[in-house]
């Protein structure tokens, strides 16, 4: 029996592995501060959906690619920034106009409204990690909540297709 | 599901960061004290009468025109670094890095100064680059080499004047904290600053030197991460690297060790040209990693190997040693016509690994230094 289980184990790890090499979509994910120090005391403005130049944005989100098969998607997430701890959470939209729940006086995304696929949390400067989901075809958010940081502009869309 | 997990740990990072952050405060507050000692026991140079000059900066391995000796004054010399995260291929096979690059070349421009003169440096960083960077100059004294006064975001600039009191040739190098110093610096991110001193170059005995031509040749080893079926990775946007090449930059074996930020940027139509009977300045730095240049077929007349004109030059050399962080010259008539290598003479790196460059050489053969008695034909009994 035991003999049996172990080999039943070493069969279903190797298939998983076979499936997950298979099936993986890869997304580079990197955190980035931009211009000078910016005052995080008031939301900044540079939401989804809030039409703003975000060109202006104080932090960033990039990703590549910006699309990805169905399926597990991994994201390896690296923060390029100096100073700043950053977190990457991961939301299913509608689309880019949507406004998300906020709260004004955290100055974050009411995460208790907006539920939330996964997360890397409090990524170290200079750090990477990574996160496995499972996705299915849409837009999906991946924003940073630390304080200030999303209406700095820290968020960016990928889609599912 | 989801499953999460942190694959790239650096042990000591916080550490580190305490201890860079640490230094840093320091080195602002020597700063700051500096500052006031120099107010104090100011017989000091008015900087507002100083002669400013701008200087244009050239991609090595050339240099700004500059002149060997000078009679006037001390001057500020206003030079302006342009940073750009660019992605350039750096072999014939085309490899590509994300490479961090002052004034976008690899290595970044020389500078070149006399001794008393100023530095005074803006520095950009392109609203278009991710990350933060800076300028540590080994010419320079206090704040981490400027490093701590002159980190700048994507789309800051920032103006660091320094003074050079220390003539030779040095290295300088990003340097914007933790494992991101030795990252930026192998991704190209260093240059060259010669400081001359006033009344030029002298020998050994003390005798005027005079160069005919001066190059620079920033030698660089570049750590580039493999696929698993052993080809290099290519990747999308700067920055996204990071992880893989600092599993690469601790096996300290580099991929590539080349002149001028890729294979073959000084050989064959790239070649350095000379004439014979040119005297020959060779600048050699190297940021990060030790070199030994040798000019196969020649010599170095005179050597400055630590690269510091304080110290009479080394005569005759064979090969020379450029401790890695430091820039090293050498002095040398060329006697005869040719194509001569110029190496980094651990020859796996020259050969395989990129570390050679060409200079030809035009003039008239000299039978007396050399000449083939005998063409190769069938031993003789």
């Amino acid at each position: 029996m035991k003999i049996r289980n172990i080999l039943a184990s070493a069969l279903v790890v190797g298939s998983l592995m076979a499936s997950t090499a298979f099936a993986e979509t890869v997304v580079k994910v990197t955190l980035i501060d931009k211009m000078g120090t910016p005052d995080l005391s008031k939301p900044l403005g540079l939401g989804m959906g809030m039409k703003a130049d975000m060109s202006t944005a104080k932090m960033g989100i990039n990703i590549n690619p910006k699309t990805a098969a169905p399926g597990n998607v991994r994201f390896d997430v690296t923060n390029l920034a100096s100073n700043l701890v950053h977190e990457v959470l991961i939301a299913q939209i509608t689309d880019e106009n949507q406004l998300l729940p906020f709260d004004q006086g955290r100055n974050k995304v009411d995460e208790e409204a907006v539920r939330s696929l996964g997360s890397v949390s409090e990524i170290d400067p200079n750090k990477t990690a990574s996160l496995t989901l499972d996705l299915k075809p849409g837009k999906y958010l991946l924003y940073c909540n630390v304080a200030g940081h999303y209406m700095a502009g820290m968020w960016t869309v990928i889609e599912i297709k | 599901m989801s499953t999460l997990n942190r694959y790239n740990s650096v042990v000591l990072s916080r550490r580190n960061l305490l201890v860079a952050t640490a230094a840093t405060a320091a080195a602002v507050a020597a700063v700051a004290l500096s500052t006031e000692q120099a107010h104090a026991d100011d017989a000091q140079t008015d900087l507002s009468k100083l002669p400013r000059v701008k200087q244009k900066l050239v991609a090595p391995p050339f240099l700004p025109e500059h002149e060997q000796v000078v009679t006037s004054g001390p001057k500020i010399v206003e030079v302006t670094l342009t940073i750009e995260e660019k992605k350039v291929v750096i072999d014939n096979e085309g490899t590509e890095i994300w490479a961090f690059a002052y004034d976008g070349s690899v290595p970044g421009p020389m500078i070149v100064v006399h001794e008393g003169d100023y530095v005074e440096l803006t520095l950009k960083n392109l609203p278009t680059n991710l990350m933060e960077h800076n300028i540590d100059f080994h010419a320079s004294t206090g704040a981490l080499g400027g490093g701590a006064l002159t980190k700048v975001l994507p789309g800051e600039e920032v103006v660091l004047r320094w003074k050079a009191i220390k003539p030779g040739v040095f290295v300088y190098h990003c340097a914007p904290g933790d494992v991101m110093i030795p990252y930026h610096v192998v991704h190209g991110m260093n240059g060259a600053v010669m400081v001359l001193p006033r009344d030029g170059l002298k020998d050994d005995k003390g005798n005027p030197l005079k160069y005919d031509l001066a190059y620079y040749i920033g030698e660089q080893d570049f750590y580039i991460p493999r696929e698993t079926d052993g080809s290099f990775k290519k990747y999308e946007s700067a920055g996204e690297d990071l992880s893989d090449s600092l599993d690469v930059m601790r096996t300290l074996i580099p991929s590539h060790v080349v002149f001028n930020g890729k294979v073959g940027a000084l050989t064959g139509e790239n070649a350095m040209k000379a004439k014979v009977g040119d005297h020959v300045l060779f600048i050699h730095g190297q940021s990060n990693r030790d070199s030994r240049p040798h000019i196969i077929g020649g010599h170095g007349d005179y050597v400055w190997e630590t690269g510091k004109f304080g110290n009479p030059p080394e005569v005759g050399l064979e090969t020379w040693f450029i401790r890695g962080g430091s820039a090293g010259a050498a002095l040398y008539k060329f006697r005869q016509p040719g194509i001569y290598a110029y190496v980094n003479h651990n020859l796996i790196e020259a050969v395989l690994l990129g570390a050679t460059a060409h200079i030809k050489v035009d003039g008239t053969w000299n039978d007396d230094l050399m000449m083939q008695v005998s063409k190769p034909g069938p031993m003789k009994a």
